[in-house]
């Protein structure tokens, strides 16, 4: 039943990689792999080292007084991010258009498109910058206005047949029009949309119960999915949640008190469903360091530190996660997989919620361990949790590995 | 031939063998971050159990002590009057207010005498400065001290809220610490009240501005919104306090005015408003009683209200 399950799956991952669409920008994602590892460890280290209140400094009880490297850190790396995605909306410009327009029998010089798209997710980039994380919709956005440009680009030279000079009055003149729809849509766009922070959502009393935690866990893969960001109410800013607040609030007044929110995002979500980051990506991580390509075996050991401080990055782009029906389906289920025992084991009383909030940069598979008023309790579950997820990630990995084996990614 | 041998093994040496094939590099990989994790699980935790001990405290805490800094060349030991005074007349009503004096050695270590009782909800700390000459670096100097002071006394007795009372340069020391050093994660400032501060130093012209003065005015705001602030000038001769230019401390203004919540500028005379006398002078401690200390009946026929109309 699962095999018959999994090989329809990987049939659906089979036709869907054919798309020519999809298809180069895979391949335009492993391209940029190299800088998005670098990026990764440097954000890391900004993380773990030189935010405010970051772990490592904090639990060891050292102060580094490096605030003028620190900033200039972050500046960099978030600049890092930006840029990161417009090398991919580039390569994939160049990439798709090659092929396409090749199907098609033209020859075309495709600088000016591919300088096109990278100057959109720059334009885009710089219109929403923020040091702390990239807009909600950044991916997405970026990747729809790339392919509709590109879409633009196609249909203008299927148009002219292909006569138009390349660099010429008219592709510039496309060029131009193209730029200024994009600011002028960048303009319109409300800044609610693009933020990635919702806490007024996120401490409504529906993600206080079980139900509004499973449907959180399964749709934060498919969004994720689709690329957007997750919310940072779900990940370094849960504790500013109300329920957060009034848990913390009561045990601060008696400490074994009876906690008006066991269940809320900080102790479940972020605790249990985002450990590596979205889908558990850690057991991903793990998975990988076991098969016997080289490649995903190099791919494993880059991401595994990231991963232990929930960074899914380079798994993203390596990969990739991004839009990828084979890697989708494991990572709901480990998602809803460690939400469901957490909110169990919650409910029944075995494990105190995590209530405390923790230095900067602490990783959710500790989490619990760390904040909650039963360590033990939430360490074994924990570990539970990631068995799990390990066990659930295995045959799909397995199966990515043959898959990638057979060429289906070229 | 080698699928149906393996088929034919116990799940634990199934394990084994997995593990014994699987590659060099991932095996040290994971068992390295096994390990990392685990002295980071146990380092975390530790410092969890500390802190959130800590935080509870400070949460449960009651006390909202009153602490005082004291001026350029002045001594722990220069509030002694004025707290004699407030504590000889609180004792029939709130009880008197225990007191703890921290002297910051130039070395830096910190020497504690007196006493804090956290059965006295407003008790008195007095922070001084061994090295406390009259100039901006140790005006900067002691206010980054002074930080490290507030943590060590936090520590030490689990207080969140806090009023502040700074005379003279102590006023400087206080506003540098808001500033630059003061956390509203970590504390509340409620009140700050300054004596006889001279905000711009020697300079009796409103229009130059003393390099102290436009960075406190740049800096202005890092200081807490909520925060009330009283100014109180001396006037011994219409002009001055026979040290401090009253037009110094009313550039004060430049600072806190519409950065705070609230900030008032008072202007005390008669015989004790000369400089060093200004934390006896008895308008001042009816100041201190009605805006600083929850004891607000004070002495019958004396108000702090009054004290704002003896304005020369």
């Amino acid at each position: 039943m699962f095999s018959k399950t999994l090989n329809k799956l990987v049939d659906f991952d089979n036709r869907w990689l054919t798309h020519l669409p999809i298809k180069t920008l895979f391949a335009a994602f492993k391209k940029v792999v190299p800088f998005v590892i670098i990026n990764v460890y440097l954000h890391l280290v900004g993380k773990l080292f030189f935010e405010p209140s970051a772990l490592i400094p904090t639990i060891f009880h050292v102060r580094l007084k490096l605030m003028f490297f620190a900033q200039n850190l972050q500046s960099l790396t978030a600049a890092f991010d930006y840029l990161i995605l417009a090398f991919v909306a580039a390569l994939w410009t160049k990439y798709y258009l090659e092929a396409k327009l090749d199907d098609l029998g033209f020859v075309k010089d495709e600088m000016l498109p591919v300088l096109v798209s990278f100057a959109m997710a720059l334009i885009y980039g710089l219109t929403t910058f923020t040091y702390a994380n990239q807009s909600a919709i950044y991916l997405v956005f970026v990747l729809l206005v790339t392919y509709l440009s590109n879409l633009s680009f196609v249909y203008l030279t299927k148009w002219t047949k292909g006569k138009l000079t390349d660099f010429g009055f008219a592709y510039l003149f496309w060029a131009a029009i193209i730029l200024t729809l994009l600011i002028t849509l960048c303009s319109i766009i409300p800044s609610q949309v693009s933020q990635a922070s919702f806490n007024g959502f996120f401490s409504l009393d529906f993600f206080s119960h079980w139900y509004g935690m499973i449907i959180t866990a399964i749709l934060l893969p498919i969004a994720f999915f689709l690329g957007f960001a997750i919310p940072t109410d779900l990940t370094t800013a849960a504790t500013d949640l109300s329920q957060v607040n009034g848990n913390l609030n009561a045990v601060y007044q008696a400490i074994m008190a009876t906690l008006p929110y066991p269940q809320n995002p900080y102790s479940v979500l972020t605790t249990s469903a985002l450990i590596g980051g979205v889908g558990g990506t850690l057991a991903l991580a793990i998975c990988l360091l076991f098969l016997k390509q080289r490649k995903n075996r190099r791919l494993g050991l880059w991401s595994l530190v990231p991963a232990v401080f929930d960074s899914n990055k380079i798994l993203t782009y390596g990969l990739p996660l991004f839009s990828r029906p084979l890697t989708l389906v494991p990572m709901v289920l480990a998602s809803t997989y460690g939400t469901a025992l957490t909110s169990f084991f919650i409910k029944v009383g075995v494990l105190r919620p995590t209530v405390f909030s923790t230095p900067s940069g602490a990783p959710h598979l500790l989490l619990s361990f760390f904040a909650s008023q039963t360590p033990l309790d939430a360490l074994l579950i924990t570990g539970i949790i990631l068995l799990g997820s390990v066990a659930i990630y295995w045959p799909f990995v397995k199966r990515l590995e043959k898959e990638d084996a057979n060429g289906s990614i070229k | 031939m080698a699928q149906s041998s393996k088929q034919g093994l116990s799940w634990p040496k199934k394990l084994r063998l997995f593990w014994q094939t699987t590659a060099r590099s991932s095996k040290w990989a994971l068992s390295l971050t096994i390990v990392a994790v685990v002295i980071l699980a146990v380092l975390g935790r530790m410092w969890m159990l500390s802190e959130h001990q800590n935080d509870r405290a400070i949460q449960k805490s009651r006390i909202q002590p009153v602490i005082f800094v004291p001026g350029s060349s002045a001594t722990i030991q220069r509030f002694n009057s004025l707290f004699t005074t407030l504590n000889s007349e609180s004792k029939s009503s709130s009880g008197t207010h225990s007191i703890l004096k921290v002297q910051v050695n130039t070395d830096g270590s910190l020497s504690y005498s007196g006493h804090l009782s956290t059965s006295s909800r407003q008790p008195f700390i007095v922070v001084g400065f061994e090295r406390n000459q009259d100039n901006y670096p140790t005006v900067q100097a002691d206010a980054q001290s002074l930080g490290t002071v507030m943590t060590d006394l936090q520590s030490k007795y689990h207080f969140r809220n806090f009023s502040a009372v700074g005379h003279s340069n102590g006023g400087l020391i206080w506003t540098d610490y808001l500033e630059n050093y003061y956390s509203a994660t970590s504390f509340h400032i409620k009140t700050l009240m300054t004596l006889g501060t001279p905000f711009n130093f020697s300079e009796s012209s409103t229009t130059k501005k003393t390099t102290m003065l436009s960075d406190f005015i740049d800096g202005s705001d890092e200081l807490p919104s909520d925060l009330t602030v009283y100014s109180v000038a001396g006037s011994d001769d219409y002009t001055d306090d026979g040290t401090v230019n009253v037009q110094s401390v009313l550039s004060g203004k430049y600072i806190f005015q519409k950065k705070v919540a609230k900030y008032t500028q008072t202007t005390v005379s008669g015989d004790n408003a000369q400089h060093s006398k200004l934390p006896e002078n008895p308008e001042v401690v009816n100041l201190i009683r009605e805006l600083i200390l929850d004891n607000k009946s004070g002495r019958p026929g004396e108000s702090a209200n009054k004290a704002k109309t003896a304005t020369p």
